[in-house]
């Protein structure tokens, strides 16, 4: 480690610490214009002054050769090291200076776009906040957002950032959620409302109850995410690698060999600079890493950079119906008796179906909400659907027609008629019997997605097939896909009848993206060539599943993100083949002595650096 | 008790993925050291050591060698 020294230091040895790298091709490249400017008069001159700038660009590249040599590592740095003193051994000094500056510069210019590219993660960890305002004993602190205690009350006014994930206990605000979900259109949140790490408050006042801080916030484990997606090579990267680790010591043969072989050194030494496939190895992952950024930055996590390719090859896309297409939201829109009122169904139904976890039984609670219902015991819930239990005397079963045939109980035709005009609407109608006896029926319906239709059309003229898959029974399922303009569905599916779907729809040589909540289908999304997630912010086992997550509810980012998919493979592919053409041509050039050690540098940093630009454009890609 | 320790440092961002290479193949031939990835996109070197036998100083010293700046460091996975 560094001791402090205490040291008047100028300004400009600050900047020189700091900016060293700069510097030396500042310095390299003022000395070659000077060599140049005196060649006229000097020759001499000329040559001390193309020999210094060649020191002073080479002598970095050459102390690393020199350390990586010690540990018996040939690097790229000893290539370009020999070349440029082999450069000076036959007189050639420009060209020494040229091969030595172009490479300092060159991986300057280059590791400083390649953070630029970066970025997008940066600004999403700055939007993480330092420090929270929490309520201790009474009165208001401020401590690291880190060491907020889980359970503390987190205070947050208007403009400030969010520290912690939780819930809203007191006052409301309209908090931008962008850093998440990648919606930029604010929310209005009220009390009992989850708030993450990582929103602004544009206005309002709120107290959060703290439930997840520092690591374990959704925020945290997102970029968390990114930067791992990032890292993870994907299968093509590794055949370059593979194929760079090949080259490099090929060349180098064959540098010796036509040495030997000619007695032209110049052309050995300018095979030794374009020993790297520079814009080959860096062609993939440079893409994928911007990709993965503009992903990032609009609720999108991925994975990793192979998923993002895949997404651009999908040929069609799956959806699950119910929170997926639909709100998930189901909410009773009719109740018919056929003996008794209306109200006594809906209040037997909601007894039993009290503690129910599936989505018609909470929706048959929330409409009987208010009335006075009762208690039921001896509740049972069977899994092909459907619940049972005993109300006072009565012995309530719901659920559909099979079910009720199952335990013996006929159901009249009135009641057929009335659930199959249900069905046609789009809506799910269930069965109550009381004693053996249908009393009535309750109709759910949910509501469709309002993106949902763009999203859909979007797909279709992209000539994806689009699928909707569902547990609905055949009516239902075809009066929601014929009001999506969907021509295709799959109805009463259990969740295995789902993996089944998918797994013949890729026997049929479909890349297959499956678009689903990650909660109960999570085998489809398994299954899938590419599993997506959506609504996920704050559910871990989605994020956990699935390839790609979409932090937001909405569908249009099921579009966004396949075009970006396609975009990204499309720019892999063009830094691959620009990059396959240059080391051809380098080869085939200097070979056919038309590229020499200047020209070689040039046109291998330039390539590099026009692969970064090229894969840059991803960042801003909309 | 173990005397092996991870550690994950970020390094100033490498320009090529020779670089990262050749940084992580210098470090896993110090002594001591079981095991040293370095990861271009997001210019991180992960190194696992022996303390008894080698030491971060030396771990970074070498790193300084070869020309690139260490800008943080964290222990453990």
């Amino acid at each position: 480690m560094d001791v402090p020294r205490i040291e008047n230091r100028q300004p400009w040895q600050v900047w020189f610490r700091k900016n060293e790298k700069l510097a030396v091709i500042i310095v390299s490249a003022a000395l070659i214009a000077l060599a140049w400017l005196v060649g006229r008069y000097s020759p001499v001159a000329s040559t001390v002054l193309m020999i210094t700038a060649a020191l002073v660009s080479g002598y970095r590249i050459a102390l690393t050769a020199w350390f990586a040599l010690r540990a018996r590592i040939i690097s790229i740095q000893l290539l370009v090291a020999i070349a440029a003193i082999g450069g000076i051994l036959i007189g050639n000094q420009w060209e020494a200076a040229a091969v030595t500056f172009l490479f300092a510069f060159g991986s300057y210019l280059e590791a400083r776009t390649i953070g630029k590219t970066r970025e997008a993660i940066q600004q999403l960890l700055d939007l993480a906040p330092a420090t929270a305002q929490v309520l201790r004993d009474g009165s208001e602190v401020t401590v690291a957002a880190d060491e907020v205690i889980q359970g503390e009350t987190v205070i947050v006014r208007s403009g400030g950032k969010i520290p912690v994930d939780g819930i809203i206990r007191k006052g409301d605000a309209s908090v931008n959620q962008a850093a998440i979900t990648g919606e930029s259109v604010p929310l209005e949140l009220e009390p009992e409302s989850q708030v993450f790490s990582g929103s602004l408050v544009e206005a309002g006042y709120i107290e959060i109850e703290a439930q997840r801080v520092g690591e374990n916030t959704t925020f945290a484990r997102i970029l968390h995410m990114v930067e791992e997606a990032q890292e993870r090579k994907a299968p093509a990267q590794k055949f370059i690698e593979g194929f760079a680790r090949w080259y490099t010591p090929s060349i180098i043969a064959l540098a010796i060999f036509v040495g030997l072989l000619t007695r032209n050194v110049h052309i050995a030494l300018t095979l030794l600079v374009i020993g790297c496939p520079g814009a080959l190895v860096i062609s993939t992952p440079i893409s994928m890493v911007a990709g993965i950024g503009n992903a990032a930055k609009n609720g999108v996590l991925v994975k990793g950079g192979e998923y993002l390719e895949k997404a651009g090859k999908i040929t069609l896309v799956a959806f699950d119906k119910t929170g997926t297409l639909t709100m998930g939201r189901p909410q009773v829109t009719a109740v018919v008796s056929f003996s008794g009122s209306e109200e006594d169904v809906l209040k037997l139904a909601a007894a039993v179906e009290k503690g129910s976890e599936h989505h018609i039984g909470r929706a048959i609670v929330t409409g009987a909400a208010g009335r006075n219902v009762a208690n039921a015991d001896e509740v049972k819930v069977f899994t092909s659907g459907g619940i049972s239990g005993r109300v006072g005397q009565k012995l309530v079963l719901i659920g559909n027609r099979r079910l009720l045939e199952q335990h013996d109980i006929s159901v009249s035709q009135a009641a057929m008629d009335w659930m199959e005009t249900r069905e046609h609407l789009g809506e799910t109608p269930v069965l109550v019997a009381a004693d053996q006896q249908v009393i009535g029926s309750i109709s759910i319906a949910d509501t469709i997605r309002p993106e949902a239709w763009g999203a859909i059309k979007a797909l279709q003229a992209a000539k994806k097939r689009v699928v909707m898959l569902t547990g609905d029974n055949p009516r239902t399922a075809k009066a929601i896909a014929d009001q999506l303009g969907l021509n295709e569905y799959r109805a009463q599916l259990m969740p295995e009848d789902k993996v089944e779907a998918i797994r013949s729809f890729r026997s049929e040589g479909h890349v297959v993206a499956m678009v689903g909540d990650g909660i109960n289908d999570t085998p489809a999304l398994a299954e899938a060539d590419l599993g997506i997630a959506m609504g996920a912010a704050g559910t871990d086992a989605a994020i956990e599943t699935a390839d790609l997550t979409l932090m937001s509810d909405n569908l249009d980012k099921v579009t966004y993100a396949l075009r970006l998919g396609r975009a990204t493979l499309v720019n892999i592919r063009q830094n691959v083949a620009f990059a396959v053409a240059v080391v051809f041509l380098l080869v085939v050039g200097v070979l056919g002595q038309k590229v020499f050690l200047a020209t070689g540098m040039l046109a291998h940093e330039a390539s590099v650096m026009l692969v970064i630009l090229n894969a840059m454009r991803l960042r801003s890609w909309r | 008790m173990t005397t092996k320790t991870k550690v994950t440092a970020k390094l100033e961002q490498l320009s090529c993925p020779d670089c990262a290479n050749m940084i992580a193949r210098v470090v896993a031939k110090i002594k001591g050291v079981e095991e040293a990835e370095v990861r271009y996109t997001t210019s991180k070197l992960i190194v696992t050591y022996d303390t008894v036998v080698t030491s971060w100083d030396s771990i970074a010293q070498s790193v300084a060698k070869l020309g690139y700046k260490i800008l943080s460091k964290t222990t453990g996975s």
